[in-house]
């Protein structure tokens, strides 16, 4: 009874001591925008969700949007940096992620918001452009309440900037359908494809996606945390991407 | 013949065991000087940065709220101080002298709301505290560093190895408590409306 009782101990302090980082939410599947603190519409989330899908699958940058209730008094870029790394936003070699984080349980005035940079990105995204994307994209809408718009804005701000970077012309927010986008059935015809490609190159059994307990999901979620590798389709996210701490941020 | 091999072979097992136990322990040790010293270059690269952008901001203060000469004159003093540190151990107090000007700006910052809102203020603050906020990560990967290898360092056989080739235990970049924070920017107030 002792015994069990050092055991568990041990097994409480190492679960604590080990876990520096220990109070980041554990990023859900499958999506871009994490919206712990409940704070969007549905209809915004997939938006955004797409756009990042997009963007990740053209240039191998991630965007992610994360709302929590509070970061428990932690400095917000700091913070910010650690999700990025604890994470692995971004690819692993090109460090190119990019976290808009807000918190919205701390009380007004003294809310948190914060977009941090992997280092790949620092020179698209410097401080200063972040600062001001802040205050003329954000803080303006979410003064007001307006969630939704406040986060569409500041994305479309930082989306923008980032498939500049790669001289991406995929498809742009806040820009509606005509203009230079895909006709539609060329897309359709492009997704066709890209299925019979992953069902036929999966289709000598895939211990892969087995092995991660997502059977019957061709492609499916192949990032894992850390080392990511790029997959076949499906979500591609959490590359193992790092940030040298490059970020601004705003109280609202 | 026998009598002095036997001798020799012992002296050349007991080399090669030495050998066996010393050249790992000699390149890992090579190996973690080197990422301490990369990891320190990251800390000096940011330090020099806010070296660099400090004049600017000095004179956007300058331009609105010149007569607050004190903070204007610590800042200065805090920036020539980081010019001439040379340790780490120095590198950290001046800059930690630096953080406490810049703080006390902030401060006076609230006097000034056309400072406040100037877009080139707002924007040489944002690169401070991006500069600070790097720091401080430049800083952990570094202490980090220089706690695996003065682990080595210490214990044995790494011991044996570090006296015999001169490798001597690193100076962490430790900065006093309650520096850790960087200079907050909070603009919401009377920011943009």
């Amino acid at each position: 009874m002792k015994r069990l009782t050092v055991i568990l101990a041990c097994f409480i302090f190492l679960v604590t001591a080990n876990n520096a980082y220990a109070q980041f939410p554990t990023p859900m599947k499958n999506t871009y925008i994490h919206d712990f603190a409940n704070v969007l519409s549905t209809s915004v989330k997939e938006e955004l969700n797409h756009y990042s899908e997009q963007l990740d699958k053209g240039t191998g940058a991630e965007i992610m949007v994360v709302t929590v209730d509070s970061i428990h008094g932690q400095e917000a870029k700091m913070y910010a940096t650690q999700l990025i790394r604890a994470w692995g936003i971004g690819d692993a070699q090109k460090n190119n992620g990019v976290l808009l984080l807000a918190t919205f349980g701390q009380g007004q005035g003294k809310n948190d918001v914060v977009i941090a940079v992997g280092q790949g990105l620092e020179g698209a995204l410097p401080d200063g452009k972040l600062g001001r994307i802040l205050d003329s994209a954000f803080y303006p809408s979410a003064s007001n309440g307006e969630i939704d718009q406040a986060f569409q804005a500041t994305y479309a701000a930082l989306y923008q900037t980032v498939a500049q970077e790669y001289h991406w012309e995929g498809q742009m927010p806040a820009q509606t359908e005509e203009g230079e986008s895909m006709p539609t059935w060329m897309f359709v015809l492009l997704v066709i494809l890209v299925l019979v490609v992953i069902i036929f190159s999966n289709g000598g059994g895939g211990p892969r996606s087995r092995g991660r307990g997502r059977g019957g999901y061709p492609g499916g979620f192949a990032g894992g945390f850390g080392r990511g590798g790029s997959s076949g389709g499906g979500f591609g996210g959490f590359g193992g991407g790092s940030s040298a701490g490059g970020g601004a941020s705003r109280k609202f | 013949m026998k009598k002095v091999l036997g001798p020799v072979a012992i002296i050349i097992i007991i080399l090669g065991v030495f050998a066996l136990l010393f050249i790992p322990k000699y390149n890992s040790l090579v190996t973690a000087e080197e990422n301490v010293d990369s990891k320190w270059a990251q800390v000096e690269n940011q330090l020099q940065r806010r070296y660099d952008l400090i004049p600017n901001l000095v004179e956007s203060v300058k331009g609105y709220a010149k007569h607050e000469q004190e903070v204007i004159a610590s800042i200065t003093e805090a920036r020539a101080q980081l010019g001439n540190a040379q340790t780490p151990e120095q590198q950290a107090i001046a800059n930690d002298a630096l953080n406490g000007a810049l703080g006390r700006l902030l401060v006076v910052v609230e006097n000034y709301p056309n400072l406040k809102a100037d877009a080139n203020f707002r924007q040489l603050m944002d690169e401070l505290a991006g500069t600070e906020n790097r720091l401080a990560v430049a800083r952990e990967d570094y202490n980090n560093e220089v706690q695996g290898f003065n682990k080595i360092v210490k214990r044995f056989p790494g011991n044996v190895v570090a006296g015999m080739f001169g490798f001597e235990q690193k100076e962490y970049f430790k900065a006093a408590a309650g520096a850790e924070k960087a200079p907050a920017v909070d603009f919401s107030d009377s920011g943009k409306q």
